[in-house]
């Protein structure tokens, strides 16, 4: 088994086409553009040939994520309720709003604080989709979700090998 | 002669190669480097102090075991970061689901009733927040969490003069210029083009989006 294989950037492909001269089995030459991921053998020759570095090479399977103490997560999480908090007050504000910039005010404050938040829940032990958290997460979801959304958390649950 | 630094993306002002002291210059001087206020520069001391607790190191527990509470808001956002997770290793459909959830539990989300003065004094409040948990993080030597603290500090410290420019000048101050927000940090930028580089997280300006 491959330990990782091929894939293309279509934003920084510019066809030079040399990754089809070195491929081995074949796998770079397909009509939607990317790779096709069942004939690569992982061997990297595309991605060391490609003249745009369009090519990478993504792991079949990601290290588990760092562990993160107890302590660190609480603090991280105090600053992400009251960021939530924000974010709730400021839909109420925008939905008695009227003019358009006061609206793209209020939403540019909502957008900065949602990618924080991000960013916060994802140091605070939610990196990987494959990490045991979203698993144990994604799991505890299911006891109040309606019907369609139940599907898509077993997709997922089905999908994501959990790694630690 | 005096040197001062711009606290969000590093710049230096010398006294002694401007020829104008720092303190006379106007309110609305901004950084020529990333257009950071006046207020966001620091004087830098002579002799830098070093961090002395870093002794009592404690060993790194096990991770989170219980769940802990979570609000529908942020089920989707912690969601919606892990798509982000799921579009850096190119699994498009994986992304796409947790999308679907994210915007489920927003909706589910209710809103708070709520003035801008409120959450001003929140922003203000995060920023101690933000500075507690970056001794912690940095007593445990947790370089990810040091790392967006730092981000979030700039970001929100951003906000903080923002919300006040806001408060000060009302719409007329947003009324003829656009605004944008950094997608990786959540720095935000006032005036018509922004800096080549995030001045915050240092990403390339592709990933300021223009708020409409």
């Amino acid at each position: 088994m491959n330990k990782e294989h091929a894939y293309r950037n279509l934003k920084l492909c510019t066809k030079d086409c040399l990754c089809l001269f070195v491929c081995p089995v074949g796998a770079t030459d397909t009509e939607n553009g990317q790779i096709d991921f069942e004939k690569c053998i992982g061997c990297g020759a595309c991605a060391r040939a490609c003249p745009s570095h369009a090519i990478t090479m993504i792991p079949n399977e990601m290290p588990p994520q760092q562990k993160k103490n107890n302590q660190v997560v609480n603090s991280l999480f105090l600053i992400v309720d009251s960021k939530i908090k924000q974010i709730q007050k400021l839909n109420y504000i925008l939905e008695q709003a009227d003019g358009e910039v006061e609206k793209k005010f209020l939403k540019t404050l909502i957008h900065s604080n949602k990618v924080m938040i991000e960013d916060l829940v994802r140091e605070a032990g939610y990196m990987l989709p494959q990490s045991k958290n979203t698993y144990k997460l994604l799991k505890m979801l299911l006891n109040d979700v309606d019907e369609a959304h139940r599907k898509t958390i077993e997709k997922l649950l089905e999908k994501i090998k959990v790694n630690d | 002669m005096k040197k001062y630094r711009c606290t969000l993306c590093g710049y230096i002002y010398d006294e002694e190669i401007e020829k104008v002291k720092f303190e006379d210059l106007p309110e609305d001087w901004i950084c020529p480097l990333c257009g950071a206020p006046k207020a966001l520069f620091e004087l830098i001391e002579e002799k830098d102090v070093s961090i002395s607790n870093i002794d009592d190191r404690e060993v790194v527990s096990e991770s989170v075991d219980e769940l802990r509470t979570l609000t529908n808001l942020e089920l989707s956002l912690i969601c919606s970061n892990l798509a982000r997770g799921c579009e850096k290793q190119y699994l498009e459909e994986e992304k796409q689901l947790f999308l679907e959830l994210s915007q489920y539990y927003e909706k589910r989300s209710q809103n708070l009733e709520g003035t801008l003065s409120d959450v001003k004094e929140m922003n203000i409040k995060d920023l101690d927040y933000l500075n507690q948990a970056m001794n912690i993080a940095s007593k445990f030597q947790d370089r990810g969490a040091k790392r967006i603290l730092t981000w979030a500090t700039k970001s929100s410290n951003i906000m903080k003069i923002i919300l006040d420019n806001y408060e000060k000048k009302g719409i007329e101050y947003l009324k003829h210029t656009k605004i944008w927000v950094c997608d990786i940090c959540g720095f935000v930028f006032v005036g018509d083009v922004p800096p080549e580089v995030c001045p915050v997280c240092k990403v390339p300006n592709f990933k300021i989006l223009e708020v409409k």
